[in-house]
């Protein structure tokens, strides 16, 4: 079957059988590798990518549910200025290790504090209560996002293709 | 000259944690896989069976897919780790559920897994080894035991005799990452071999074993791990062996990435323990001699199980004075995967199992648990059951008194004790709090790093002017990119930046000994700041030498004559 949707902003059509995983298309269609498989049964949380603002696991989301749709890898998030600053910052704070959990890491951490005025503590854990760190480096993933939270020019997407930001950063 | 400002206690952020953050740090599943074939592995579902046949159906499987067994080894089947007993391929017997017997190979992972359904293997039930009692029956994986003083007369005299028995279960690491491995050979008959592992010259070594191939014909690379925690220190080598002899059957790059329940089925888990202690006390709680049967679960092969089991016997009787000791430590054989490395290594299992019993002893003497510890905790000038001294860097004490000062121990456990006293006897779960002690040797045990003597290169890149490390170590998440290049400049008067290390390739970098045992930092850590202060020493010397003037190296800049020159 064909879908078309939105990626990181851009329109795509993909050809494919309906059952093929949205993580396989990423990794081996698109060569998008920020995305990485942790357990391929929607446990771990490390394939999250944001599907029309929403976080969802790449590993569950079939092709046929793709048709129309936005979607927002980390490669994506990277892309943005803010993105980019925030994944600095992230990785500055000590919110990386060994790495695997982090893509999907940050993109739930990118969503909550795009859609979250004030943030906490709480509300931190609640957004990555979807993602395991093996490495447990929960404290200062934690940290590094309640920081973020706190700055002006935090990390704010508005998701969408019409994003003032990913068009611009895109064209130059 | 002498103000020195101390790059050590800082935090500078990690060299590799942006590339991380931004999905662009590569794994071995993320490089281009063009020409790149994929394997797949058919298992054993019995825990113990005769194997009359592997047949592979050609017909039904899809076009151009091969098949491996046994048969088609030209030179050992073994996986080489302390013995090469454990098959790479099971040949007339398998001995545990998830044991590889034959391989299948295609352009793509899906093709391969239907090729792997074409596989018909002809087993012959047997009687399987599976708890405690049947492997006690059965001779040990191997034995190690360990005295000290003359615990029997000790036992004889003593006044008081606490007994107990405490098993610990199966981990599993889940490094986030699963297992994932490339082979590749080359015209000139080379093997070249990329992947997820903690140690890629334990690869090198399985590599050279398996296909008696000459050392310089075996190249073996790390690429970055989505964790590791032990799982990736042994197992990896098998997963090479089978993407080399897929390589070699069809002539192409293989892939092998196992998904989450393939890992978990197949590679190997911390051992499961059965420790017996029997302790003689005086009537005040001092800790006159210990008797102690450590058993841990080996499963089907040895592997490193002998060198989990020397470990967990050094830790038996945890950071606490013993006045003498009997050990006797076995790792029991069952048809069950081999069991292997897991942070801790043995000793995780042997201080749970002396804790509880602490706790046990406590509860015989009506004495509070850290009151026990207190008796008994190691200081300077006490000796271990290896007859090793504890000099004053002893903080076993220290670190006991801060964690109960700092949690407030004694009247939370006075709290919860006296709520459970009083409780009724209702069934419904109580509310308790308790203390224990640990210790680990970072490096390899015994005479381990002694005998292996890793070395860590150095070498000045002509391209940037940086001092290169030259080590085996590999980034897993704990950091060693980061950290290594910090304790080299620290100790040669370089800043951090000016510092890089090599990528672990077996051919560009010495062997400085496997990435376990929290040995990085510390050892292989030591040689890469000795070797970094002995180059630019040595660089130092030579412009010495050839204009008499003081030369030196101070926070990157290059000072003669105590005036700066450049930076370096």
């Amino acid at each position: 079957m064909r879908v078309a949707f939105t990626l990181n902003g851009r329109p795509v059509e993909v050809e494919g059988q309906g059952d093929e995983r949205l993580l396989d298309l990423l990794r081996r269609h698109f060569r998008l590798t920020g995305t990485k498989e942790g357990c391929g049964e929607g446990e771990c949380g490390a394939c999250t990518v944001l599907m029309d603002g929403a976080a969802v696991l790449s590993c569950l989301t079939p092709l046929v549910q793709l048709d129309g749709r936005e979607l927002f890898t980390v490669e994506g998030l990277e892309a943005t200025t803010r993105g980019s600053q925030f994944l600095e910052r992230f990785a500055a704070g000590g919110g990386t290790q060994c790495g695997a959990c982090t893509p999907g890491i940050v993109l739930s951490a990118a969503r909550y504090l795009s859609e979250t005025p004030v943030v906490d503590r709480n509300g931190i854990r609640r957004a990555l209560a979807g993602n395991i760190c093996r490495c447990t480096g929960y404290e200062a993933i934690v940290k590094a996002i309640e920081a973020e939270g706190g700055r002006k020019d935090r990390v704010q997407l508005a998701l969408h293709p019409s994003d003032p930001e990913l068009t611009e950063e895109r064209e130059s | 000259m002498s103000e020195r400002i101390s790059l050590l206690g800082t935090s500078p952020p990690r060299l590799d944690g942006h590339d991380k953050a931004a999905g662009r740090a590569l794994y071995l599943d993320d490089l281009d896989d063009t020409g790149v074939w994929y394997g797949a592995t058919v298992r054993s579902p019995h825990a113990h069976a005769l194997v009359r046949g592997v047949y592979f159906d050609a017909q039904s499987a899809p076009p151009g897919t091969e098949c491996v067994t046994a048969a088609d080894i030209e030179r050992n089947n073994g996986l080489q780790t302390l013995d090469d007993i454990w098959p790479l391929l099971a040949d007339r017997e398998v001995n545990h559920v998830g044991e590889a017997v034959a391989l299948v190979v295609g352009p793509d992972p899906q093709t391969a897994r239907r090729a792997a359904a074409a596989v018909q293997i002809d087993y012959e039930p047997l009687e399987a080894i599976l708890t405690w009692d049947q492997a006690e029956e059965v001779e040990p994986l191997c034995t190690l035991s360990l005295d000290q003083g003359d615990a029997e007369a000790d036992f004889a005299s003593a006044p008081l005799l606490v007994e107990g028995e405490y098993f610990t279960g199966y981990q599993e690491h889940i490094y986030i990452e699963c297992q994932a491995m490339q082979a590749h050979w080359e015209a000139d008959g080379t093997l070249r071999i990329q992947g997820s592992m903690q140690c890629p010259y334990y690869v090198k070594k399985a590599m050279l074993h398996a296909f008696a191939l000459p050392d310089e014909k075996v190249r073996v690379r790390a690429c970055l791990l989505g964790g590791g925690f032990g799982g990736k220190e042994d197992y990896p080598s098998m997963i090479a062996a089978h993407c080399a002899l897929l390589a070699r059957k069809c002539g192409h790059p293989v892939r092998m990435v196992y998904d989450r329940h393939e890992d978990i089925i197949a590679t190997t888990k911390r051992h499961p323990s059965r420790t017996r202690i029997r302790t003689a006390l005086s009537g005040e709680g001092e800790i006159l001699a210990a008797a102690v049967d450590f058993d841990l679960d080996g499963g089907a092969y040895q592997g490193l199980s002998p060198v989990v089991l020397s470990r967990g016997i050094l830790h038996c009787t945890g950071p606490y004075r013993v006045g003498s000791v009997r050990i006797r430590g076995r790792v029991l054989r069952t048809n069950t995967p081999p069991n292997g490395a897991f942070r801790g290594f043995g000793a995780p299992q042997a201080e749970f199992a002396w804790e509880r019993h602490l706790d046990r002893i406590s509860r015989h003497l009506g004495m509070d648990p850290l009151t026990l510890r207190r008796k008994n905790v190691l200081r300077p000038g006490d000796r271990l059951p290896t007859g090793q001294v504890m000099d004053e860097s002893c903080s076993a004490e220290t670190v006991l008194e801060r964690v109960a000062e700092s949690t407030d121990f004694l009247r939370r456990w006075r709290a919860c004790a006296k709520d459970r006293s009083s409780a009724p006897d209702d069934g419904k779960p109580r509310r308790g709090v308790g203390i224990s002690l640990s210790f680990h040797g970072a490096g390899f045990t015994g005479l381990g790093e002694e005998r292996m003597r890793s070395p860590v290169g150095a070498r000045l890149r002509h391209e940037d002017g940086r001092l290169e490390l030259l080590c085996a170590a590999t980034e897993m998440g704990q950091g060693a990119v980061s950290t290594l290049p910090l304790l080299a400049a620290e100790s040669s008067g370089l800043r951090a930046d000016q510092v890089s290390m090599a990528e672990p390739d077996t051919a560009k970098v010495p062997d400085s000994g496997p990435t376990v045992a929290s040995r990085t930092s510390m050892i292989v850590g030591g040689g890469a700041a000795r070797v970094a202060a002995e180059l630019c020493g040595r660089v130092l010397e030579w412009k010495a030498g050839s204009d008499g003037a003081e030369w030196s190296l101070l926070e990157g800049n290059v000072f003669r004559n105590g005036q700066l020159v450049s930076p370096f």
